[in-house]
């Protein structure tokens, strides 16, 4: 046959789509499947071509059914005729079966025109009723089937409930697709906030977007005749209820006059905010509260269920970006923590979109060669910026789930095979009255898939106690986990699932029900024996779950070795017993920064004298904090001017005295910082190990200086607005962004230093970090009644948080290979101590001719370790492949890690011998006199 | 209508392939009706030969685009519809250079020709029975008759 000009095997759709080929007869295949599987190279190619990867899917769906569908026409009436032509040879199955059942003449339905509509279904439901007879009739052997396939089906639906809630679903937005994301980036810091002469430049020279808005956190006290409470919300550009296209429940959303500087304050309250905090008050529209002291007026209340940015917990409310965006302005370098939103216009695409703002950037690079030289923007989609980082996780965990669905049909497929044996008898008897073997086929078929649709049906429960125990566990780790539910595409998926192992799994029994043995059951007086080839079935279908299994065992192992690196690696300061808590300061009411200084060390005073406290400082921000954190590009003495846009960055901390000893960061060499520091006419820092190494790596950091900022000469160094900072010790260096995260060189400030307002508490606790929340809460309270506290949390968690994704695919994979083993192991029990029942006379006739126990024991464990051998090996290839995906989601370990590598094939041969041992031992005490008598 | 003159007999074709009208063209109509998606594969060949994809393609032009064959199964009707003698693989090909795939090409026997004409001509009869009745609301296709030998 001719091979096509694309080489042997084709491209990856030909390939797939050979596989799919498998399921026609070996001689159909050999005729066209080098063709058609051409053909469809060609198809795939085209309809990629002309409908993107929509319609690759809807042809790969169609294509999916219609080989079934061709394979199952292909085969039955190939039965049939293989059937009809030993009868012409006078050796027909059901004649020789028919000679001894006796005198019954061989009945064959004529082979007469087709089947008419309504026969196919009269026979559909007479098959499907027998079927519920037969399962009612073996109740233990179908609790067995249906209970392995509730949980392989249940567990898939569950996780694929997850998926279809976080990942498939679309955004809760209008047109969600037409949504972008927007921020900058460089090639020395990576991605970064939006600056706010950028993004006003954005929006007056695109041409592909409809509109956009930026947005960023806003920490505030609220305050309304109550007890102050800290509020988190969103600050907002105007537009972005029109980019997201929802309008106000109640009252309105800000304008653009309202959403300048100097503007009287304005807000709109999220649903549930104003239901917890105003009790649904529905005179709210007009109301006015005070935030950080300031008196705001309430617009109007959003819709249940919308939320921005962040898709799980809402904002409290939306404020108007324009209260700050004079002091944004300033500067074109300022990336003040801002992102943008933004809707296409119809019909842009996103390649477009990127290219107009890659065009935009160009001209704001030679406009701003300053501050935008190697700037670029980072157009993603919103989905892909908000639920991105759980695409590979959650795909794995899916792919991981489905391993075991495989391993757990192929289990009942084995069982089904193994009654069939039993079964002989009947289908011969069914043969011998003239059923043909397509008939046959069908009928045991149809048995399957009524397994398979029971277990599908109990897999559902499982599946909805599986998404209720997920929703609880994943809660506040994965966003929209709330979502996951039961609903209609989910129950397609486990109905399609269900009929589609069913079918696969199903054709499987249903093709070796009627092999050319069928009349041996009768000739030999009844005794079930297990047709050659029925066996190598089963044990094919043992060494691949095997494969499976030592597959799903590896990744597993690899992801729970680097989690547990993970876990134990140190972040540089001790994570344990730390408490932290959020303290913002309104401007309002401590104008000066000597009145700030004078509040945080009255605080850290009394904090300290507290009973359970070791230590106490404050900072800000603090470390792995996602809500805050502060970089600067900066400059050191003696080196090389930059060229613009190259110039380095750093992570910075600005902290009071103590903060070393309490967050556990070693001293390396020099001094820490003191509360002289605070007042001292120069800037007084310290610098990790790090950035000393980096920049004064033979020479003694102590007394060197360097600068925020990116120096266009030298003259500018000599200039008044040029700040030196000096270095004064060195300390460790921090994982500030996460263990598996690169992270910035560091430095510390005294925080007198620096003029913010909002500081987080840290204290070192003996005892658990929470039980200083209350006492804390008090202090403040008598030091100002109206100053609420934000975000007590302890440290630990900030560090958990960032190993979340980690923590799911561990826990789940675990599970899965656990359960994967459990079933391997099951069915290897199931194959061996079936086969040494078969062979009871066998091993009786052994034994009478003199072999030993041992040696009968060697043999059946010799069989079983063939197949857990060859299944190892098959598995230990496989994960090869697996872990070559896999290396991305590792954290300090190789592909090949020799204790997984070498650990879990090792794990599953124990469980497969420990399977084998007890049918095997069973055999080896067979008493060849009753073996024998068994004839 | 034109037919392509190379038609090649296949040796596996029902009955012998008569050189006069007579019996083949009973033969030709004791096949009636063809089923659609034969018919539409018989008369994708009508123009002259294809390979799978051409075949794959003008089915589903002819049929806008409600029947698609998937390529097994597309295979699967060649397949029985040369076991019928009504198609055969053919030998010649279009000049090499538009030919760089080296695939099968398939094309009608006169056996095939005769059934998708008696077919075609069957549809025409029928077409016009109904739109006697007023039921085809589209100007309808001119179907040529058969082309008398």
């Amino acid at each position: 046959m001719k091979r096509g000009a694309r080489g042997e095997k084709g491209d990856l759709a030909e390939r797939l789509y050979r596989l799919l080929m498998l399921s026609y007869p070996a001689e159909f295949r050999a005729a066209c499947a080098q063709d058609a599987a051409e053909v469809f190279g060609d198809l795939h190619r085209e309809e990629r071509a002309n409908g993107g990867s929509i319609a690759v899917l809807k042809l790969w769906g169609r294509t999916f059914f219609q080989t079934f569908s061709g394979a199952a026409r292909e085969r039955w009436p190939a039965l049939e005729q293989s059937h009809a032509g030993r009868a012409e040879r006078g050796a027909t199955p059901s004649v020789s079966a028919s000679r001894a059942v006796g005198k019954l003449s061989p009945v064959r339905p004529p082979k007469g025109p087709r089947a008419s509509f309504g026969e196919v279904l009269r026979d559909l439901s007479a098959d499907f009723r027998h079927a519920l007879r037969a399962s009612a009739n073996a109740p233990g052997f179908s609790l067995v089937v249906i209970v392995t396939l509730a949980l392989g089906i249940g567990a898939t639906t569950a996780i694929f409930s997850v998926v279809n809630g976080v990942l498939l679903k679309p955004l809760p937005y209008d047109n969600p697709d037409e949504l972008l994301y927007i921020h900058e980036r460089t090639e020395s810091f990576g991605a970064m906030s939006v600056s706010y002469p950028d993004f006003l430049d954005w929006r007056e020279q695109n041409t592909v977007f409809e509109e956009m808005a930026v947005f960023t956190g806003l920490e505030a006290n609220l305050s309304d005749d109550g007890i102050p409470v800290e509020i988190s919300g969103t600050l907002a550009s105007a537009p972005v209820f029109a980019v997201l296209r929802t309008e106000a429940l109640l009252g309105r959303t800000f304008t653009e006059e309202e959403d300048q500087a100097g503007a009287p304050p304005v807000a709109v309250l999220s649903h549930a905010f104003w239901q917890e905090r105003f009790g649904e008050d529905p005179d709210i529209v007009g109301r006015v509260v005070h935030i950080d002291d300031h008196p705001c007026t309430i617009l109007g209340v959003m819709p249940p269920g919308f939320t921005f940015p962040r898709l799980s917990e809402s904002p409290d409310l939306w404020a108007p970006a324009g209260l700050r965006a004079e002091g944004w302005k300033q500067n074109r370098g300022n990336h003040p923590g801002l992102s943008a939103v933004a809707r296409v216009k119809p019909g842009v695409t996103l390649d477009r979109a990127r290219a107009d703002m890659a065009a935009i950037m160009e001209r704001l690079e030679a406009e701003y060669p300053d501050t935008n030289t190697g700037v670029e923007a980072l157009v993603r989609p919103m989905s892909e910026a908000l639920l991105g980082r759980y695409e590979s996780t959650l795909g794995y965990i899916f792919l991981g789930v489905a391993l075991v669905l495989l391993i757990a049909c192929g289990n009942v497929a084995n069982l089904l095979l193994a009654r069939g044996t039993f079964r002989h008898q009947e289908m011969a008897i069914r043969s011998a009255l003239g059923a043909s073997r397509g008939r046959i086929a069908r009928l045991v078929l149809t048995e399957s898939i009524t397994y398979w649709l029971a277990g599908g049906f109990a897999g559902l429960m499982v599946a909805y106690a599986g998404t209720v125990l997920l929703g609880r566990w994943l809660a506040n780790l994965i966003p929209r986990i709330e979502t996951i539910a039961i609903d209609a595409q989910v129950l397609s998926f486990a109905l399609g699932v269900s009929m589609i192992t069913g079918i696969a799994f199903g054709l499987v029994p249903a093709l070796r029900s009627a092999p050319g043995a069928l009349q041996e059951s009768l000739k030999e007086g009844g005794r079930a024996i297990s047709g050659v080839g029925r066996n190598k079935t089963r044990q094919r279908l043992i060494i691949a779950e095997l494969a499976l299994a030592q597959t799903l065992l590896i990744v597993a192992g690899l992801v729970i070795h680097s989690f547990s690196l993970l876990v134990a690696a140190d972040p540089g300061f001790e994570a344990t017993n730390l408490l932290t808590a959020r303290i913002s300061l309104p401007e309002e009411r401590y104008p000066e920064l000597s009145q700030r200084d004078e509040f945080f060390h009255q605080l850290l005073e009394r904090v300290r004298a507290l009973p359970g406290t070791v230590s106490a400082t404050v900072a800000g921000p603090i470390p792995l904090d996602p809500k805050s954190g502060w970089q600067n590009g900066y400059y050191v003495e003696g080196d090389p001017i930059p060229e613009p846009g190259m110039g380095p960055y750093i992570e910075v901390f600005a902290v009071s005295d103590d903060y070393f000893t309490t967050m556990g960061i070693p001293l390396i060499r020099g001094r820490y910082l003191t509360r002289e520091d605070g007042n001292a006419a120069t800037v007084h820092v310290l610098v990790d190990r790090t950035f000393a190494e980096r920049h004064w790596p033979d020479a003694d950091p102590i007394g060197r200086r360097f600068a925020f900022g990116s120096p266009d000469s030298l003259e500018e160094l000599e200039g008044e607005d040029w700040r030196w900072m000096e270095v004064v010790g060195v300390v460790g260096a921090v994982k500030d962004r996460g263990i598996a995260e690169e992270s910035l060189v560091q430095m510390y400030m005294p925080f007198e230093q620096d003029n913010d307002h909002s500081w987080s508490l840290v204290a070192r606790t003996d005892g658990s970090p929470l039980e200083l929340a209350d006492p804390v809460r008090q202090i403040v309270q008598e030091l100002d009644s109206n100053l609420p506290v934000a975000d007590i949390v302890p440290m630990q968690r900030y560090l958990d948080d960032t190993t979340i994704p980690d923590r799911i695919l561990s826990t789940l994979l675990g599970a899965f290979a656990a359960a994967a083993l459990l079933l391997a192991a099951v069915g290897v029990y199931g194959v061996i101590s079936h086969d040494a029942a078969t062979r009871t006379h066998e091993i009786g006739v052994r034994m009478a001719i003199g072999a030993s126990s041992g040696k009968v024991l060697l043999l059946v464990v010799r069989q079983a370790l063939v197949m857990v051998g060859t299944g190892m090996l098959l598995g230990v290839a496989l994960s090869f492949l697996a872990s070559r995906w896999l290396s991305a989601e590792l954290y300090g370990v190789s592909t090949v890690d020799p204790l997984t590598l070498i650990g879990a094939p090792l794990f599953l041969c124990g469980i497969a011998v420990a399977a084998t041992l007890l049918p095997a031992r069973r055999a080896a005490r067979v008493d060849p006199l009753i073996a024998l008598r068994s004839e | 209508m034109t037919f392509a003159k190379t038609r090649l007999v296949s040796p596996s074709a029902r009955g012998s392939i008569m050189t006069d009208n007579g019996p083949a063209h009973d033969t030709a109509l004791s096949m009636l009706p063809v089923n659609p998606r034969d018919f539409l594969i018989l008369f994708s060949l009508v123009d002259g030969e294809r390979h799978g994809y051409g075949v794959l393609k003008h089915v589903s032009e002819e049929s806008e685009g409600r029947v698609r064959l998937d390529p097994a199964n597309l295979y699967r009707s060649l397949k029985r519809l040369m076991k019928d003698g009504l198609v055969a693989e053919t030998e010649k090909r279009p000049a090499s250079d538009l030919d760089e795939k080296r695939r099968r090409y398939y094309g009608l026997t006169e056996l095939g020709t005769q059934v998708v004409a008696a077919e075609a001509t069957r549809l025409s009869k029928l077409a016009d029975a109904a739109r006697s009745r007023n039921l085809v609301t589209e100007p309808a296709i001119v179907h040529e008759s058969e082309k008398s030998r």
